[in-house]
């Protein structure tokens, strides 16, 4: 990792003005969390910022705030063992979203906005060896490449997968991410806080820069049910090949306002209207949830080596949606 | 359990109360094969001078035993030293610049920047060509870490990048970019098996084949009543040792002081004798601890011989340790391969004959032949085998852990697997058919009901009534042979050493790679010399001590312990004539026991007896016998493996594994049973997850890290079930022989033909990732792919 | 080719001891070197010696198994070198260096985390425990004897984070099921296939009661 200036705001306002005061400088800066992955990008040379602004230090913005509606704010700081422990009857979608993100040891300092900003785990973008169109080059190597784990959905431009379960969690309980900047922050749906390559090929999201998240709001609407799951090779620490996240209402055994949205599988966590539209107002059970794990691949686009991707997907989404549901999806092993 | 601690106690001193009169050498007859109730058989052999007779057949107090590891403290406090722990005042860190190019012409090097950091070093070997993405160009050393990064940052080097082959496939096609121009000779390292560099044609990028087998394979297949032929390919594995390679050099005065990360402590001197030039008395290696090995870890290397030109160059010591990448890119892996297997057989299940061909690639490097396994496994009457190394710009391959067995082993089994499934037979009833060993015959019997073979046919009933049920899981069962030989490192030898002051010391200058060779070699000693094993000081890992073996082939036990005893006898030996004239019993009447020498009655303390040496130090040698003629060199295993597969995503869990094996007379079962079961999870690892990413535009390995390279975990981690046949193989005085390797060899089919029962499929490529599986199963859409 | 500048005597013993004072001073010295060989060179040798000593040593203090320590490091410095090189406590490994493998895990006031990717300055003021303040020579804690007594380890690599993993959780909760165990650890490699001897190690260290390794 290259030697840099390491900056030490004394508040959220500070780091701000430090990360906007470095662009208008032409100063390389980056915001540090934990700093679990961007050092992982450091230490690759992906990237060689001559300052990082830690955020780590800051009080605010580092705890759970619960609200006697139900909904919770979630600090940009909070880290996703504190999610993972402490929403898991609330909001078990994003509570295990964040239990599978990663190792213990880095689910331990790793931070929720952290793991929403992280960048993409493709190969060709990690590694300073290759210029793909991310970092400016002219096409994107995966798709005429090695892209066994790349996108199925979205990915005409680039083949990136979204690297972050949280983020698709949060798509799926359709959260409001508040951020702060200099010129005064803005709060976005967690849906458009993520931009597809069309929109910005250089970021995964839509924070311009000196802007910073800071805190996640969650709704709880009465009878809200949520699952996350996920589909990986191996057991222990591995990303996933496929992921899901829904959110419903439970109204008169009906569920309403359904949203499904499918990760590891598209730039940006992947919303599955077609399945949506399928379940939408009807009773969830067995034969409605595998019908709308097919109706999840419309619009798959997969590549050379990726395809089979595609059945993980309709049966992330029919396990997701029965999870929620309180049902058993036939993976129960018998003793 | 106390109980029979004594009865052998009490048998030992039985033992013991003879001095040992075979060690001047004779003929003596000894019992060998499996335990009662086998029958066992009796052989004459001629015991080396100065050899003891081999353990009678009956268990021992000591050796045989369980006991916890004497350098597990260390370890577990974390106060164990390995070579990435060497810090030493002055000492510089070194790096290596290297190919970011599977194949390139190297126009220049500009060291320049790099050398204005200060205190930075640099060794520039001056290479004019790079075959691999990873290949060394220059090294360099500087004060700190941070300092020694920054200087590989600053070192320019410009290529004119040239076209490659990174694929097997690609690589063996006419016209394909040359990897080397000339023929290659082959080098051969402490890892490989025995035998001599092979001498073979070399056509474009295949040099092959290399042919050998046994039999009349034409006539084999015209008695054949049907033939059977399949095609399988593996992956290239790589080794993943959690410490990567690490030399740490320092010269003093003339002499170069090495500490290294390897299996090999004699082998890292020796090259880097003749590298350097040096006597062998002026190069001294210490290897304490090692954090694995596998295979990759025997000569200095590349880096070490770097690490040693820049600590002469600075006049500091030098620590070069690798980081994850350059060991995944540059440090060696099990090749690749592709393997065609056919077999001829009679409609009951007998083999008649088998036509093997493999083609692998070890990258720059050659040895990647898998045909060992299809020779010496079964009792296949008649066998032809052609073996080809393909080059690739690509990383050199290298010995790891039962080289080309798990591929052969895949292989072979598979094609057993789809021959019972062809006629119909149990594939454990198809095995028992073609296999005359009588070891490995009781290894399936033990195997197999251990994990209920005998549930085969109701599991696939089950199976069945799950899959009308909507239910995505399958269970399966299946098994495979183990096959691995008794290879010996000659010339091995140790010294004990005993004070007087009482105190004990063996040395021998083998390293631990996480084997753990000093609590057998203890156990071995502290039972011939009737003291507690903790009173034995064994210290190795340094080259000033005797040689001992490198750690490759499963030779450490088998070469070391019989080696080891006999020094015990004869430091024994010499005790009971001190002890003969403290008692004034004839030394043939003592009986040595808890520390106290016995004779009618009457007792002479061990520390007594130690006062009385002549000496300040009794040293006895123990020198490596070779092994006796006559008896089977080959080591049987049968693995059984019981799984359950998701079908609609096709991930694979491996629920338990089963493992027979024969480890001879193990010594300390401790460390057997440790063996086996980490020969069985990177068994498992290699069949489900290990696998290599090559982009082909590029040349570059992909997955060169533990986040994409993807190794099992404790979330993958089965119920291993570990068992011993109880067999006196009576090759060397102890019946010892080793088990690192049997122990990986079949596992990878094992869990193979457990899937193929659970699903239906057929295996044929490892890994058998769930994408393969999907495939197979008729899962991966038809729409077609849009790139 | 240039002959490369010589560091001072005052950085030749660095790492061991580090001291900001030290650092500083040697910079300070290097870059004279420098300038009295070659004038010219005086912009690029300290630009470059930025590059290998940073912008200057940050001090830091922390409590690492219970003592005091000050130093002072480049901001890029991780938690893992500063533990290794700086203070001498190698028992902390870097298997992988990038998070993946856990054989650089240490507890941060009392959770454990990747050495290898927390920087020194993120643990300024909180509490480093290592392997080697789990237990001593003397006295291997209950969770280290338990290692040593299923034989959980083999070529010992792993072992110091296996045991701070396991140690974690154990004082998080007495009672773990097999899978609490396997989760507490699956971030922890282990090539040699020592798994099966952790789980069982850490089963028995929670039957003899550890409520803290």
């Amino acid at each position: 990792m290259k030697s840099f200036e390491r900056l030490q705001p004394t508040s959220w306002e500070d780091a701000a003005n430090m990360l906007t005061t470095a662009k208008e400088k032409k100063i390389s800066s980056e915001a540090k969390g934990a700093g679990t992955e961007l050092l992982d990008r450091l230490k690759e040379y992906n990237l060689a910022p001559d300052q990082v602004v830690d955020l780590r230090r800051l009080t605010t913005h580092s705890s759970i705030q619960r609200k006697s509606s139900g909904a919770v704010s979630i600090g940009a700081l909070v880290t996703l063992s504190a999610i993972s422990e402490g929403l898991k009857s609330e909001f078990p979608a994003l509570a295990d979203a964040c239990l599978g993100a990663a190792t213990p040891q880095i689910r331990n300092a790793a931070t929720l906005a952290g793991n929403l900003c992280q960048r993409p785990r493709c190969w060709y973008f990690r590694s300073s060896e290759f210029q793909c169109l991310k970092k400016g080059g002219v096409e994107c190597l995966a798709k005429s490449g090695e892209n066994e784990f790349h996108a199925v959905f979205g990915n005409n431009t680039c083949a990136i997968v979204h690297p972050s379960a949280a983020g698709v969690a949060l798509v799926a309980l359709n959260a409001r991410i508040e951020t702060l900047a200099p010129g005064g922050g803005r709060t976005l749906a967690a849906a458009d806080f993520f931009v597809r390559p069309e929109v910005d090929i250089f970021a995964e999201n839509a924070l311009r820069p000196g802007e910073l998240v800071v805190e996640i709001h969650l709704e709880k609407p009465e009878g809200l049910r949520s699952a996350y799951r996920k589909i990986k090779q191996k057991q222990s620490f591995d990303w996933p090949l496929a992921d899901a996240a829904v959110s419903w209402r439970a109204e008169g055994g009906a569920a309403r306002d359904v949203r499904i949205v499918i990760g590891s599988s598209a730039p940006v966590p992947f919303r599955a209207k077609a399945a949506e539209e399928l379940v939408e107002g009807k009773r969830i059970d067995a034969a409605l949830a595998a019908r709308a794990g097919q109706a999840a691949l419309e619009g798959a686009t997969p590549l050379g080596k990726n395809a089979y991707k595609l059945p993980m997907v309709a049966a992330v989404v029919r396990r997701t949606l029965l999870a929620a549901a309180g049902l058993p999806d036939g993976t129960e092993e018998s003793a | 359990m106390a109980e029979e601690k004594k009865e052998n106690e009490k048998k030992s001193q039985e033992k013991t109360s003879l001095k040992v009169p075979e060690a001047t050498g004779a003929a003596v007859t000894i019992e060998i094969g499996l335990a009662p109730p086998h029958p066992s058989k009796k052989i004459s052999v001629s015991l080396s001078p100065g050899d003891p007779a081999p353990y009678p057949m009956g268990p021992r107090p000591v050796t045989g035993g369980r006991r916890p590891r004497l350098d597990g403290p260390i370890k577990v406090m974390g106060r164990a030293v390995y070579t990435h722990d060497v810090r030493k005042p002055g000492m510089l860190h070194a790096r290596i610049v290297r190919s970011p190019h599977a194949h390139a012409k190297i126009l220049s090097i500009d060291t320049s920047a790099a050398e204005k950091i200060a205190g930075v070093v640099i060794e520039n070997p001056g290479k004019t060509v790079v075959r691999y993405h990873g290949e060394a160009v220059v090294a360099l050393a500087a004060p700190t870490p941070a300092a020694a990064e920054d200087a590989l940052r600053a070192v320019k080097v410009a290529y004119d990048v040239l076209p490659h082959t990174v694929s097997l496939a690609a690589a063996r096609k006419e016209g394909a970019p040359l990897v080397f121009q000339k023929a290659v000779e082959e080098k051969r390292s402490a890892g490989d098996e025995p035998g001599e560099a092979s001498k073979l044609p070399q056509t474009g990028n295949v040099r092959g084949p290399k042919n050998s087998g046994k039999g009349d394979v034409d006539k084999g297949f015209a008695e054949a009543e049907g033939t059977l032929e399949l095609i399988t390919t593996t992956s290239v594995q790589t080794h993943v040792p959690l410490e990567t390679h690490a030399l740490f050099a320092e010269w003093v005065g003339d002499t170069l002081e090495v500490q290294a990360s390897t299996q090999g402590t004699f082998s890292v001197r020796d090259e880097l004798a003749e590298v350097f030039k040096l006597s062998k008395d002026k190069v001294i290696v210490r290897a304490e601890f090692t954090g694995g090995g596998f295979g990759a870890k025997f000569g200095a290397g590349d880096y070490g011989v770097f690490a040693a030109k820049l600590a002469k160059k600075a006049g500091k010591p030098v620590l070069m340790a690798l980081d994850r990448k350059e060991e995944h890119l540059s440090a060696g892996n099990r090749p690749d391969s592709w393997n065609r297997v056919k077999l001829g057989y009679k409609k009951d299940g007998t083999v008649t004959a088998a036509d093997y061909e493999s083609f692998g690639t070890a990258g720059v490097a050659t040895g990647t032949g898998t045909g060992g396994f299809v020779k010496a496994a079964y009792g296949f009457p008649a066998v032809k085998v052609a073996e080809s190394d393909v080059f690739t710009h690509l990383g050199p391959g290298c010995a790891m852990r039962a080289p080309g067995h798990p591929q052969g082993c895949f292989a072979v089994e598979t094609a057993l697997e789809e021959l019972a499934s062809r006629l119909g037979m149990d594939p454990l009833a198809l095995r028992l058919k073609n296999d005359p060993s009588e070891v490995r015959r009781a290894e399936w019997e033990l195997g197999a009901k251990e994990i209920g073979w005998s549930r085969r046919a109701e599991i696939s009933k089950a199976n069945a009534a799950a899959a009308a049920a909507g239910s995505p899981l399958r269970r399966g069962l299946g098994c495979a042979a183990s096959i691995w030989y008794t290879f010996v490192a000659p010339g091995s030898q140790v010294f004990v050493r005993i004070h007087r002051d009482g105190s004990v010391e063996v040395e021998n200058g083998v390293q631990d790679i996480g084997g753990g060779p000093r609590t057998p070699i203890a156990m071995v000693v502290a039972e011939e010399l009737g003291l507690p094993v903790e009173k034995i000081n064994v210290k190795i890992g340094d080259s000033r001590y005797p040689f001992g073996p490198a750690s490759g082939g499963s030779v450490t036990t088998g070469s070391l312990i019989p080696a080891v005893r006999a020094a015990a006898v004869h430091a024994r030996d010499k005790l009971l004539d001190v002890a003969s004239k403290l008692l004034g019993v004839p030394a043939s009447e003592i009986a040595l026991a808890e520390g106290v020498f016995s004779a009618k009655g009457k007792t002479v303390e061990f520390r007594k007896v130690c006062s009385r040496l002549s000496g300040e130090t009794l040293v006895a040698t123990g020198d490596r016998a070779k092994d006796y003629d006559g008896a089977d060199t080959r080591i049987f295993g049968a693995q059984f493996a019981e799984v359950v597969v998701d079908v609609e995503t096709g991930v694979v869990a491996v629920k338990k594994v089963v493992a027979v094996h024969d480890c001879g007379q193990p010594v300390w079962k401790t460390g057997v049973e440790s063996q086996i079961r980490g020969g069985i999870l990177q068994g498992i690892s290699y069949a489900l997850f290990e696998e290599r990413i090559v982009d082909e535009r590029s040349g570059r390995v992909l997955n060169p890290n533990v986040e994409f390279y993807k190794i099992l975990g404790s979330k993958d981690t089965p119920e291993i079930v570990p068992l011993l046949v109880d067999f006196y193989p009576g090759k060397n005085n102890a019946h010892a022989r080793g088990i690192g390797e049997p122990a990986t060899v079949p596992t990878a089919a094992a869990v193979a033909n457990s899937i193929a029962h659970a699903t239906g499929i057929r295996p044929t490529a490892l890994p058998i990732t769930p994408a393969r599986i999907l495939d197979a199963l008729g899962k991966r859409p038809k729409r077609e792919v849009r790139a | 080719m240039a002959k490369s500048p010589q560091p001072p005597e005052e950085t030749r013993d660095e790492p061991k001891g580090v001291t900001r004072r030290g650092l500083i001073k040697g910079i300070a010295s290097v870059v004279g070197v420098a300038s009295a060989g070659a004038t010219t060179l005086l912009v690029e040798a300290r630009h470059e010696l930025q590059a290998a000593n940073g912008n200057g040593a940050i001090p830091v203090s922390l409590t690492i198994n219970g003592v005091a320590r000050q130093g002072s490091f480049d901001a890029r410095t991780t938690l893992a070198e500063a533990l290794r090189d700086a203070w001498g406590l190698t028992g902390t490994k870097v298997g992988c260096d990038r998070g993946a493998c856990g054989a650089c895990t240490v507890l941060l006031d009392g959770t454990p985390v990747n050495s290898c990717l927390t920087l020194v300055h993120d643990a300024d003021g909180r509490k480093v425990t290592t392997i080697e303040g789990l237990g001593s020579p003397e006295a291997m804690s209950p969770v280290q004897k338990a290692f040593v007594d299923a034989d959980a380890l083999q070529c010992g690599f792993c072992t110091p984070g296996m045991v701070v993993s396991c140690s974690a959780l154990l004082a998080k909760n007495s009672r773990p099921s097999a899978h609490d165990v396997r989760e507490a650890v699956s971030g922890n490699l282990c090539r040699c296939g020592t798994y099966t001897g952790v789980f069982a190690a850490c089963d028995a260290a929670a039957k003899a009661g550890v409520k803290h390794g």
